[in-house]
C-alpha cells in the first residue's frame, strides 16, 4: 500500500479535497489499477467502520435499556405480592368451605341410618325392641340412640328382654 | 396457506422491522436474542460473563449486518435465508450459530484460553472450526463479498487499531486531534504509521479470507 497515496485517498473520502483536486485524483485512480483497488479497499473499510460504530453505539443503548428492563422485572412485585390480601381472604374462605364439608361428612359417618334393609344386622340387634316400634324401622327414642352408641354389654343390660 | 406459529410470525415481524431500520424493532430483536443468549449460551460454549457480553455484542452486530445485507430477510410471512430458501430453524438458532463462530474467534484471540492444558482447547478440538460453516453464515452470496469480509475482519482487529480507525473514519477527526486523545502515541508520524499498519493488517487478513472464499 502506498502510504502517501493513502493520505490522498483519505482526503478524498473525508471530503477534504476541493473539486479540482477531486477530478485530478479520480483521473489518476482510473489510470492505475492498484490505486483503484486501494481506493476501493479504503472505501469498504470506511463503510464497515462507520456501520459497525453506529451499531455498537445503538447496542450500548439497547444494553442499558435491556438491563433497566431486567431490573424493573426483578423489582416489580409478583402477582402474589400485589394480591396478597385477596389470597389470604380466598384461602380462609376455602378453608371454611372445606372445613364445613369435612364436618358434615364426619357427622354423616357417625350418624346411623334409620331406614334399614331386609338383611340389616341392626334389625337383628334390635329384635328385642318394644312392640310399638315398626318392623324394619328404627325409633327415634333417645334412649335407644344412646344405647346404640355404647358398648354391647350396656345394650344387654339396659334393654329388657321378653 | 402455510401454517405459521406465533413465534415464526413474531420473528418475521422483527426481521422485517430491522430491515426497515425501525429503532423499536431493533431493540425488540436485541431483547429477543439477548434473552435467548443468556439462557442458552452455556450450552454452546463456556466463558465468563464479560467475555459472553463481548460475544453477544459481536454476534448481534454480525446478525444485524446480515439483515441489512439481506442474507436473512422476511418474504411472504417467512424468514428467508441462504439461496432464497426459508431459514432452516428459528432466527434464534441462526443467531446462536453466529455466536458460536464469534466465540471461536474470541478463543483464538485469547491465548489464555488456547493453552493446551485449558478446557477451551479441548472444546475447540471437539467442536472444530468449520471454515465452510464460517463462510456460509458470514459471507453469503452477495455483490460485494469483500465489504462483508472487511466488516467481519474489523470486528476482531486489535482495540488500538479499532480506536484509531474509528476516530479517523467514523468520527472524521484529524490526526492532530487523535494524537491529543491518545497520549500514549508520541508523534503524528507514529500515529500515521500505526494507522497504516492497521490498514495493512486488515488488507492482508481480508485478502486471505477472500482467497479461502473463492476456493471454497
Amino acid at each position: 500500500m502506498d502510504k502517501d497515496f493513502q493520505d490522498r485517498i483519505d482526503d478524498y473520502l473525508l471530503n477534504r479535497m476541493d473539486d479540482a483536486e477531486k477530478v485530478k485524483f479520480l483521473q489518476e485512480v482510473e489510470q492505475d489499477n492498484e490505486k483503484k483497488e486501494q481506493l476501493e479497499f479504503t472505501k469498504n473499510v470506511k463503510d464497515s467502520i462507520c456501520s459497525r460504530a453506529k451499531k455498537l453505539q445503538s447496542i450500548k443503548e439497547f444494553q442499558k435499556m435491556y438491563e433497566q428492563r431486567q431490573q424493573n422485572v426483578a423489582a416489580t412485585p409478583t402477582t402474589y405480592g400485589k394480591n396478597k390480601k385477596w389470597y389470604w381472604i380466598s384461602g380462609i374462605a376455602a378453608a371454611f368451605v372445606v372445613g364445613f364439608f369435612a364436618v358434615v361428612q364426619l357427622i354423616n359417618i357417625s350418624y346411623k341410618p334409620f331406614l334399614r334393609g331386609a338383611g340389616d344386622n341392626k334389625v337383628l340387634q334390635y329384635k328385642n325392641l318394644p312392640n310399638n316400634s315398626l318392623p324394619g324401622i328404627g325409633t327415634y327414642d333417645s334412649k335407644q340412640f344412646i344405647v346404640d352408641s355404647v358398648s354391647t354389654d350396656t345394650l344387654n343390660t339396659s334393654i329388657p328382654t321378653e | 396457506m402455510q401454517f405459521r406459529t406465533r413465534i415464526q410470525e413474531n420473528e418475521v415481524r422483527l426481521v422485517a422491522g430491522v430491515a426497515d431500520n425501525s429503532r423499536r424493532m431493533q431493540f425488540e430483536l436485541y431483547t429477543y436474542c439477548a434473552d435467548y443468549f443468556w439462557d442458552n449460551y452455556r450450552g454452546v460454549f463456556f466463558v465468563d460473563k464479560i467475555a459472553a457480553e463481548d460475544i453477544l455484542q459481536d454476534t448481534f452486530v454480525a446478525f444485524w449486518q446480515n439483515i441489512e445485507r439481506r442474507k436473512i430477510y422476511a418474504k411472504d410471512g417467512i424468514v428467508m435465508g441462504r439461496d432464497d430458501k426459508p431459514l432452516s430453524g428459528s432466527v434464534l438458532t441462526y443467531f446462536m450459530g453466529i455466536a458460536r463462530i464469534k466465540y471461536l474467534e474470541w478463543v483464538r484471540q485469547h491465548p489464555f484460553y488456547t493453552d493446551p492444558e485449558s478446557e477451551m482447547k479441548r472444546i475447540i478440538k471437539e467442536t472444530g472450526f468449520d471454515t465452510q460453516e464460517y463462510i456460509d453464515i458470514l459471507y453469503d452470496s452477495s455483490e460485494n463479498k469483500m465489504l462483508e469480509i472487511i466488516a467481519d475482519v474489523i470486528s476482531h482487529m486489535s482495540p488500538r487499531c479499532s480506536q484509531i480507525l474509528t476516530k479517523f473514519y467514523y468520527e472524521e477527526k484529524k490526526l492532530d486531534t487523535i494524537l491529543l486523545e491518545i497520549p500514549s502515541i508520541e508523534s503524528k508520524d507514529a500515529l500515521k504509521t500505526k494507522k497504516h499498519k492497521c490498514m495493512e493488517t486488515l488488507r492482508t487478513s481480508a485478502r486471505s479470507i477472500y482467497k479461502r472464499y473463492l476456493n471454497s
